[in-house]
């Protein structure tokens, strides 16, 4: 009786064994239950560009319950910190990869980490959403498949869009001001590699040292040179404050001042209105339409506070939002290729109201175009509010 | 093209407060606070926190920020470099260790207190002063006259006042003056503390003009030492000769070539100077028996 016992104790232990590794290994991969996706978050936790880190955070954060109600899609996330290097980003995504088994991959926020890693997602072959970085060659556009989606502008459309808005009379004189970090050098690479392909010449180009307390040195050149159109391609709000008041310092009143979003961080707490009167900046979102002020409200509302890049915010939601529609429509996050080609064949991508149609295709993953028709100008009320000023096809 | 001058002239003044820091500790301790920088940030957020308190006026903020940092520079003298020293002049762990609490600084600033510049929200003058001959943004004029003041004030302490004399002594004999009665740890406590919260006001009027942020520190360490360099360590008035050569070096190699060349111009200045005045310009030589 007891052996009869013993028997069946160890059969059933075996047949709920075998019932449990049954569910718990959909398609080979332990990471994902159907609708329930594993993601991999890597960006800067600690090191100088930590922010980047909290906002892809908190972008994914926000997304969460919208995602859950709309396609019954949740997220298990996995946290890695890159510490804004390639280096770490590189170790860091082997593991996400490979020992955390993750379904999909949300940044890392930063170029540099970003290139550093392509090739192995690639390789890997998983969903990767690029949600912040810019840099042009993180999107391999001949990769096939392609497992990259971007959902933040990329640094080449902006500067198209930018030299047109620059050169909008022909016979504009463009002077440029750029960081001497890896931001402002690609910059003006880029701006060079424009006015090359576009018969264009650029009149002055001055380097600022991040940090500098003082460049009207280089202000008064641009002014020398006759300048009517200025470029400011510096990596903070801080840097352009001081780019601003060097203007004003020699009296230098371009026609045209274009600066970058990263006048966003902190500029108009530095500068007064009488500094960012006739700046603007480029932006393929409406920052004062209706889905970006809905997200940011909803931030404050949770954080307490205002988002120190809104845009990073907003592009973090827009990838979390693609990539749990994508899930939901193939019903099982560790399908990954499935996900992936769902994600390329995405149909209409809604964010909060704005509508993205036909967004991707094999050859193009990126989710802004750089026409110019499509980007606003967005400017600084007196209060140093953004305020969208037009298209910038409009002039 | 004198704008550009006094721009230079204004930001050297800011080195020379550093470097009297510098100079001060040198003379008394034969060491130097390579976490500087780190110092005047703390104080610079020490300040943002104070912006919010109505009643104290600008200039108490400065000051209670300059005290606490203060405190901070006496408290590091006294736990971390006073334990190195008497030990022979090859032991340079004090260097070590100031280094690697610059590090431990600026990463603990970068994690609480993010990346991002901020207002300091007072101590802030807008617009551009007219001299008649140049315009100068009226914020660094007013971070000039403050340094200048504060070098000067600092220069005549240690060369008219009692406290000034016992840290001479001990600048020239630490053992000696100690078999006087004087307290040459003491003395370089002081020093430390003094130092400290001077750098503080000055940097604090200027990082009202540019944002309070955590690497505040690399920008004004490597100039300030330069500064020190030139005028030659140890002399209280040469801090002031370096530090106008350094800035006014940069700020007009900047006018006539670009920022890449300004920013090694000051450091080129200074191997020269090296190369002819070993010492600096106005160190005084020093003569050993042996």
């Amino acid at each position: 009786m007891v052996r009869r016992r013993r028997l069946l104790a160890v059969g059933g232990a075996a047949a709920v064994t075998l019932l449990l590794a049954a569910c718990g290994g959909g398609g080979g991969s332990e990471s994902s239950n159907g609708k329930q996706a594993k993601i991999g978050l890597i960006g800067p936790k600690s090191g100088a560009a930590q922010f980047y880190w909290t906002e892809l955070s908190r972008g994914i954060e926000l997304a969460q319950p919208d995602v859950k109600s709309a396609f019954g899609v949740t997220f298990d996330l996995e946290e890695a910190d890159d510490k804004g290097s390639p280096e770490v980003a590189s170790r860091s995504v082997q593991t996400l990869l490979n020992e955390e088994n993750v379904d999909a991959i949300f940044g890392p926020s930063q170029s540099g980490p970003s290139l550093q890693v392509a090739e192995t997602i690639q390789r890997t072959g998983r969903p990767w959403l690029v949600p912040i970085a810019a840099a042009d060659q993180i999107i391999a556009p001949n990769a096939s498949p392609n497992w990259a989606f971007r959902t933040n502008n990329n640094n080449s459309d902006a500067i198209a869009v930018s030299a047109n808005y620059l050169w909008a009379k022909p016979d504009a004189k463009v002077g440029i001001f750029y960081g001497a970090d890896a931001y402002g050098q690609s910059n003006n690479d880029l701006l060079k590699a424009y006015t090359k392909a576009h018969g264009k010449t650029i009149a002055a180009g001055e380097v600022v040292q991040p940090g500098a307390t003082d460049v009207s040195p280089a202000a008064q050149r641009m002014k020398n040179a006759g300048v009517t159109s200025v470029f400011i391609a510096v990596s903070t709000g801080a840097d352009n404050a001081t780019v601003v008041k060097a203007l004003k310092q020699v009296g230098l009143a371009p026609e045209r001042t274009l600066a970058t979003a990263t006048t966003l961080t902190g500029f108009t707490a530095l500068a007064t209105p009488a500094d960012w009167k006739n700046l603007v900046f480029l932006e393929p979102r409406d920052l004062t339409g209706g889905p970006f002020t809905t997200l940011v409200q909803r931030y404050q509302a949770k954080y307490g506070k205002q988002p120190t890049s809104a845009v990073a915010v907003f592009t973090t939601y827009t990838a979390a939002y693609l990539y749990a529609q994508a899930v939901a429509k193939v019903g099982d996050a560790s399908k990954h290729d499935e996900v992936r080609e769902a994600m390329e064949n995405t149909g209409q991508l809604k964010i909060l109201g704005q509508v993205f149609d036909k967004p991707f295709s094999a050859k193009d993953h990126e989710l802004y175009e750089a026409d110019p028709s499509s980007w606003y100008t967005i400017g600084f009320d007196p209060q140093g509010r953004t305020t969208t000023v037009g298209k910038v096809a409009q002039g | 093209m004198i704008g550009q001058l006094l721009v230079g002239a204004a930001i050297g003044c800011l080195y020379a407060l550093i470097a009297q820091g510098f100079t001060l500790t040198f003379r008394t301790t034969g060491t130097m606070n390579f976490a500087v920088g780190e110092f005047v940030a703390i104080g610079a957020f020490v300040a943002l926190g104070l912006a919010g308190v109505a009643w104290l006026p600008a200039p108490a903020k400065l000051v209670v920020a300059a005290l606490l940092v203060a405190l901070l520079g006496a408290l590091v003298f006294r736990f971390l470099i006073r334990p190195f020293l008497n030990r022979g002049a090859h032991d340079v762990r004090w260097l070590l260790v100031t280094v690697a609490l610059s590090m431990l600084l600026v990463d603990m600033l970068r994690n609480s207190q993010g990346t991002q510049h901020r207002p300091m929200g007072f101590a802030k003058a807008d617009g551009l002063l007219d001299l008649g001959i140049a315009r100068l943004p009226t914020q660094l004029a007013l971070m000039a006259v403050v340094c200048l003041a504060l070098v000067v004030a600092i220069a005549l302490l240690v060369t008219r006042t009692g406290l000034g004399t016992r840290m001479q002594a001990v600048a020239e004999d630490a053992e000696t003056a100690e078999l006087v009665g004087i307290d040459a740890r003491r003395t370089g406590l002081i020093s430390y503390a003094l130092g400290s919260g001077a750098a503080v006001i000055g940097a604090s009027l200027w990082i009202a003009y540019v944002g309070v942020f955590p690497d505040v520190g690399p920008l004004l360490l490597v100039s300030a030492f330069a500064a020190a360099v030139i005028g030659g360590l140890g002399s209280v008035w040469g801090v002031l000769a370096g530090g106008l050569i350094f800035g006014v070096t940069d700020q007009m190699m900047t006018v006539w070539f670009d920022a890449t060349v300004g920013s090694i111009a000051g450091l080129v200045a200074v191997i020269a100077i090296l190369v002819v005045r070993p010492a600096g310009l106005f160190a005084q030589r020093q003569e050993v028996k042996v």
